[in-house]
């Protein structure tokens, strides 16, 4: 073990760190990690509305659904300016925190990545009108909008539909393309120099002046002449060419199983899995989320079947590794006092899903007994919840939730009450207590023949 | 007494820990054992002292990638 230990610390973990501490992958994490506010007013306002309009209404309770209208409306207008609109926030937070990682100021940043993003998005509005008279479209062309095969385009207005999910690569792109050159001329030197008796904040945005022009010109620049050449808003084709392949590629069994495995693997040997994957886990299966519970919202049926909150819904019970089914089975069955000691200190935390007083405590890291179920028991349950969730037995998660809400109820919330998802959340982890148990007692009679005590052999 | 649990970097984290000194507070090293050491500290808060610890590990470039636990002992 030791001689792999070394390997790790002279091969592996030296690419993970360089990996964890790209200042992209850094800012990129936490961008995601700071709209957390957002996402989560969202998602409440979202299963609110769900429990007080959506499902209601399907069980006939129209004067329930009629007295609550004033929540609802609250809860919609909560939803529209939040997840609705997300691709802006994850914007800002991007410039800010890709400025910040290169000690220039954010606050630029951030208006300068926001500033690149309108400009790549469409910003022409098109809604489906189909039928208008003559007269209606006499009308609207004279106001400036356009009318051709039933829809109807309205210039130089964003839709919000293009301020949301569908839009994130487009933030993602346009804003580092943009941070990146006012960064650079910042490094360069290259700004308007204000005299001391100047007030700072006059004089910090004098200085960003010269690098936000230019990184601006240069958006504008390549927006323009995509469009010249193409016709098409490169917002749109970003998401049509890039993100949307990619998003589906996340749908692949073969890439969901991969990262839950990996996962595992970091966290065996000790290095930080999540945080190491984050980039990966958030751009692809945080934006799917963001994406179904946008669709949820409006109704719409969901565009993607396994997102980042099903790993938390249906795989890391207790924390990575579902390690809370291995605290029941050593409660239950095993013969070890230290482990016991543990599962009992540990089952608390559990239940909110922080397990490193187990994965240290008993330990798990480096344990070679515990080895085989951490990694089996979360890719088995992965592959079942994955298979499950695409056959269409249970619905897809739809909601972001805290990712300390206890196990099972976890899985009812982020698929908005579908009882199904707990009933998956449960089996799965009856077979994950049934890998796990085996190597508990195994574990049990190692002590045992340790302490020389025959009686449990 | 306060402990740092880490399969990985534990010498450079003991290193990181030896050559911390701020507020009056400093570690240094009482055991260590597989994956656990052991320090004492000059700070008469231990959980403060713990949390300064996890800070000043967690500013050195490896450690994102590193899962680890400090704790009072």
């Amino acid at each position: 073990m030791q001689a792999i230990m070394n390997l790790l610390e002279k091969y592996v973990v030296p690419v993970a760190a360089k990996i964890g501490s790209i200042p992209w992958l850094v800012a990129l994490r936490d961008s995601f990690i700071a709209t957390l506010p957002i996402t989560m007013a969202g998602s409440l306002a979202t299963l609110l509305n769900a429990l007080l309009s959506t499902y209601p209404a399907q069980w006939g309770m129209d004067g329930f659904v009629n007295a609550v209208q004033p929540i609802i409306q609250i809860d919609t207008v909560v939803s529209i300016g939040s997840l609705t609109i997300f691709a802006v926030f994850f914007a800002a937070m991007w410039g800010y925190h890709l400025a910040e990682a290169y000690q220039v100021d954010g606050v630029a940043g951030t208006l300068i990545s926001l500033s690149a993003f309108f400009m790549g998005i469409n910003s022409n509005a098109s809604l489906a009108v189909p039928g208008l008279s003559k007269g209606a479209v006499k009308t609207l062309t004279t106001a400036g909008a356009t009318y051709a095969n039933g829809s109807l385009t309205v210039p130089n207005a964003f839709a919000t539909g293009n301020l949301g999910s569908a839009s994130l690569f487009t933030a993602m792109i346009f804003g580092a393309i943009a941070t990146v050159v006012y960064i650079w001329l910042m490094k360069k030197d290259i700004s308007i120099k204000m005299p001391d008796t100047v007030p700072p904040a006059v004089s910090k945005a004098f200085t960003t002046l010269i690098p936000g022009i230019a990184a601006l010109y240069v958006i504008a620049i390549i927006t323009y002449l995509f469009q010249a050449f193409t016709g098409q808003a490169f917002g749109d084709w970003l998401s049509a060419t890039i993100q949307a392949p990619l998003l589906h590629a996340g749908q692949g069994a073969g890439m969901v199983l991969l990262v839950s495995l990996l996962v595992q693997v970091f966290w065996f040997f000790g290095i930080h899995g999540p945080n190491v994957l984050a980039p990966i886990l958030e751009s692809i299966w945080g934006t799917s989320q963001i994406a179904n519970i946008q669709a949820f919202q409006h109704g719409d049926a969901l565009p993607y079947k396994w997102v980042r909150g099903s790993f938390d819904a249906y795989v890391w019970f207790g924390g990575s590794g579902g390690t809370i089914v291995l605290l029941i089975a050593i409660l239950i069955f095993s013969k070890r006092a230290d482990e016991k000691a543990v599962a009992k200190l540990a089952f608390a935390p559990g239940l909110f899903n922080i397990n490193e007083p187990v994965m240290f405590g008993l330990p798990i890291v480096l344990n070679a007994i515990y080895f085989i179920p951490f990694i089996v028991a979360p890719v088995l349950n992965t592959a079942i919840a994955y298979f499950v969730t695409v056959a269409g037995w249970v619905g897809p998660v739809k909601i972001a939730v805290p990712w300390i809400t206890p196990p099972i109820l976890n899985a009812l919330m982020a698929t908005g009450f579908d009882w199904r998802a707990a009933v998956l959340a449960l089996v799965n982890m009856i077979i994950a207590f049934f890998i796990w148990l085996p190597f508990v007692m195994a574990s049990s009679r190692v002590q045992v023949d340790e302490s020389g005590n025959p009686t449990a052999a | 007494m306060i402990f740092v649990n880490s399969a990985l970097y534990l010498d450079k984290m003991v290193a990181v820990l030896e050559a911390y000194d701020q507020d009056g507070v400093t570690f240094k090293l009482q055991s260590k054992q597989g994956m656990r050491a052991t320090f004492a500290t000059t700070g008469t808060d231990l959980d403060a002292a713990a949390k300064a610890a996890k800070a000043e590990i967690k500013k050195q470039s490896w450690a994102s990638a590193i899962l680890f636990q400090v704790g009072v002992a």
